[in-house]
């Protein structure tokens, strides 16, 4: 597991142990099933970086995507099921003993995961900022075109893929929220059977992603 | 046609120091005499011309040696005078070696080995001789079965014939690049005569700012023409025209030939002997020497060559060789080499192709046949890298061999007293020779795509090549059959 995970499940623990954030455990308010949908965006660092450096020029991207999460179905526990779409783009290369080698053909990758995650709202205080953490699994489809293909050279595959997650909504109406969210996702065995990532020895393609959330509904 | 120079090439017997001092690059006048007449100034005496005719493995009277760094020319003297005693030594202008000419009765290779012992002493060898590897067949029309197979339609669409800022070397018996009236001397074993020969330029290889720094090592002149054919064909599998409506297609038809002569056919020494009196030689003599076709590897690295084809070689490893193709691809030159035609015929290894296992940024090439099976005449060993059409004219006829635009053989057969170097056909050809000319093509077309160190291009070809015969690499394909597609295509993420 990277470091990332290691970090992100760490950051999940902090959230999940309220006495390492919070001093004091104040009763849980009753609170009643809802139902909220929710649009985050943010920014997400793929796990196989070296690949995506060499042929995109970066290791990371914008993610926009969102959601439908029911609350408190056994109280703090919630489902909540997401859709997420991130773009990059770069060329095609070959690289020989570290030099890199663009040959100005261009590459479109789209990552759409798609994750369902059961966890826990952490509700403290007045609930003013209410913590929470997650798990889950997902379907990650992963999508790679470039010009000159010949059938079977594009990619548009589809992979299991397992999540961790945690974060803090802050309510600012009764019906409105707005959050943070920390999330590492594993897809196993997605790269690596071809192209750059295959030279470089990088099989994930997940990553580690910061998102900000508007969340509407109860 | 439109002659453009009308001069007399005789032969300078003797000439051979003027030939290794003077320098490629210096004016054509150079090479005439005060009578007009135009001079042969090659590598060859007559005598050891007559020698390897009748089938000298090397070079009479002459070493290949290269003295260690700091050996000063007295201490060059005493070690040359100690084991050949009487010797000539000449440094040749493109070369870190030196050329030494002993008296003919010593065995050179004898010599070689005396000399090696010497601690002032880098390396000594005979001057080897080498041969092209193809011969021409009769000529027919036909289809490029060989650019069907490769997919080059696909990878043209990817890079449309390379750029015209990539010079290949086309290292062999010259090119038929431009349109000349020559006047040799002609003996037809009583008389000597002159004869007016007319040249062209093959019309589906030749345009504007097409040929750069030509280089004639035999005549010692910037008119490295043609008197075979072979060095054409191979001009035109790299480079021949296309999409302009007339012949057959070249693997990057845009970059630009260096026409180097290295290989002396049977014209060149009809022509260049004739004051001995030679009158008949088999059209498909060809020789070339190792001294020389090092010197032009050189000279072609110092011009800027990214790319240098060597359709030709032989039994016997030169070290001057070696060492030329490894500073070619230290100077950014990718080295594509046949490796060989002589599968059975005992299947020796070949050289120059042999050393290219151990330089990265230089490929030996086997050959196949329009069924992608080796060719029957392709050498094997594990200095075989890649392979790549070369044809098989006993399976398939003329329609299994390699078309390109060349000379028409029909117009300058040796029983001519007149031959003619301007008329052209479209002929099917096979060998090793034909297969190392797709790999300097796709090799182009990968510098102009992006790919630019000589290692990288092999890497990306070994790497892309589909894999023909025993899985991995084997001996009679190497890494396969080069995928022009795949490779000029590269890696994305995933794929």
């Amino acid at each position: 597991m990277t470091t990332r995970a290691i970090v992100a499940m760490a950051f999940v623990w902090v959230l999940v142990d309220p006495a390492a954030g919070y001093a004091q455990r104040a009763p849980a308010p009753v609170s009643r099933r809802g139902v909220r949908g929710f649009f985050d965006a943010g920014t997400v660092w793929v796990s196989s970086a070296e690949s995506f450096e060499a042929v995109t020029g970066r290791a990371s991207t914008t993610t926009l995507g969102g959601g439908v999460q029911i609350t408190n179905i056994w109280r703090g526990v919630f489902v909540q099921a997401d859709l997420a779409r991130a773009t990059m783009s770069g060329e095609r290369l070959f690289v020989h003993e570290g030099q890199r080698f663009a040959l100005d053909i261009p590459v479109h990758i789209t990552m759409m995961p798609f994750d369902v995650t059961v966890g826990y709202r952490f509700v403290l205080g007045r609930g003013r900022v209410i913590p929470y953490a997650g798990a889950g699994l997902g379907i990650f489809a992963y999508r790679e075109e470039s010009p000159f293909a010949a059938p079977g050279d594009d990619v548009d595959e589809r992979f299991r893929s397992w999540h961790v997650a945690g974060g803090v909504e802050v309510p600012i109406m009764r019906w409105l929220s707005a959050g943070a969210e920390l999330r590492y996702r594993a897809v196993p065995d997605a790269l690596g059977n071809g192209g750059i990532s295959e030279v470089l020895n990088e099989s994930d393609a997940g990553g580690t992603a910061v998102r900000v959330r508007i969340a509407v509904g109860r | 046609m439109h002659p453009t120079h009308q001069t007399v090439r005789l032969l300078a017997a003797g000439a051979i120091a003027v030939s290794l001092g003077l320098s490629p690059g210096a004016q054509q006048s150079d090479a005439i005499d005060s009578t007009g007449v135009r001079v042969m100034r090659g590598p060859l005496t007559p005598e050891q011309a007559t020698a390897i005719r009748n089938g000298s493995p090397y070079v009479p009277g002459r070493l290949i040696v290269k003295f260690r760094p700091g050996t000063g020319s007295n201490a060059r003297r005493t070690v040359l005078a100690a084991v050949v005693g009487e010797a000539e030594e000449h440094r040749p202008r493109h070369g870190d070696f030196s050329v030494i000419d002993i008296r003919p009765d010593i065995d050179p290779r004898r010599a070689a080995l005396d000399l090696a012992a010497s601690p002032d002493v880098e390396y000594a060898e005979p001057v080897y001789i080498q041969h092209p590897h193809a011969r021409p067949n009769d000529p027919s029309y036909g289809r490029q079965w060989n650019f069907h197979t490769l997919g080059m339609e696909s990878a043209w669409d990817i890079n449309p014939g390379a750029s015209s800022s990539v010079v290949v070397a086309v290292v062999d018996t010259g090119v038929a690049f431009r349109d000349e009236i020559l006047t040799f001397l002609r003996s037809d074993g009583r008389f000597l005569f002159r004869v007016t020969v007319p040249f062209a330029a093959a019309p589906d290889l030749e345009r504007a700012g097409r040929f750069v720094d030509p280089w004639d090592f035999w005549w010692d002149d910037a008119l490295p023409l043609d008197m075979d054919g072979h060095g054409t064909h191979v001009a035109g599998t790299i480079a021949q025209s296309t999409n302009n409506g007339l012949g057959l297609a070249g693997m990057a038809y845009n970059v630009r030939i260096m026409p180097l002569k290295v290989c002396a056919s049977a014209w060149d020494y009809l022509f260049g002997y004739a004051e001995t009196g030679l009158a008949v030689l088999p059209l498909d003599f060809s020789e070339c020497d190792a001294a020389t076709t090092a010197q032009a590897i050189r000279y072609a690295a110092d011009r800027g060559a990214r790319v240098i084809n060597l359709s030709l070689g032989g039994p016997h490893p030169s070290i001057a060789e070696r060492d030329a193709i490894r500073y070619a691809v230290s100077r950014g030159a990718f080295v594509a080499i046949s490796a060989g035609n002589e599968y059975e015929d005992g299947n020796p290894v070949s050289y120059p192709a042999a050393f290219a296992a151990d330089i990265e940024g230089a490929v030996s090439v086997a050959a196949v046949s329009r069924d992608l099976q080796r060719a029957y005449y392709s050498n094997t060993g594990p200095y075989v890298e890649i392979a790549a059409p070369g044809g098989n004219l006993r399976a398939d006829g003329n329609s299994g061999g390699i078309y390109q635009q060349t000379l028409d053989g029909a117009f300058f057969d040796t029983f001519l007293l007149r031959p003619r170097f301007d008329f052209f056909l479209e002929a099917s050809y096979q060998g090793t020779s034909m297969a190392a000319p797709h790999v300097s093509g796709l090799a182009a077309l990968l510098y102009s795509q992006g790919i630019t160190s000589p290692a990288a291009i092999e890497a990306a070809m070994k790497k892309f090549a589909r894999d023909l015969g025993a899985p991995g690499r084997d001996d009679e394909y190497g890494y396969g059959l080069i995928d022009p597609r795949a490779t000029l295509r590269g890696l994305g993420v995933a794929r």
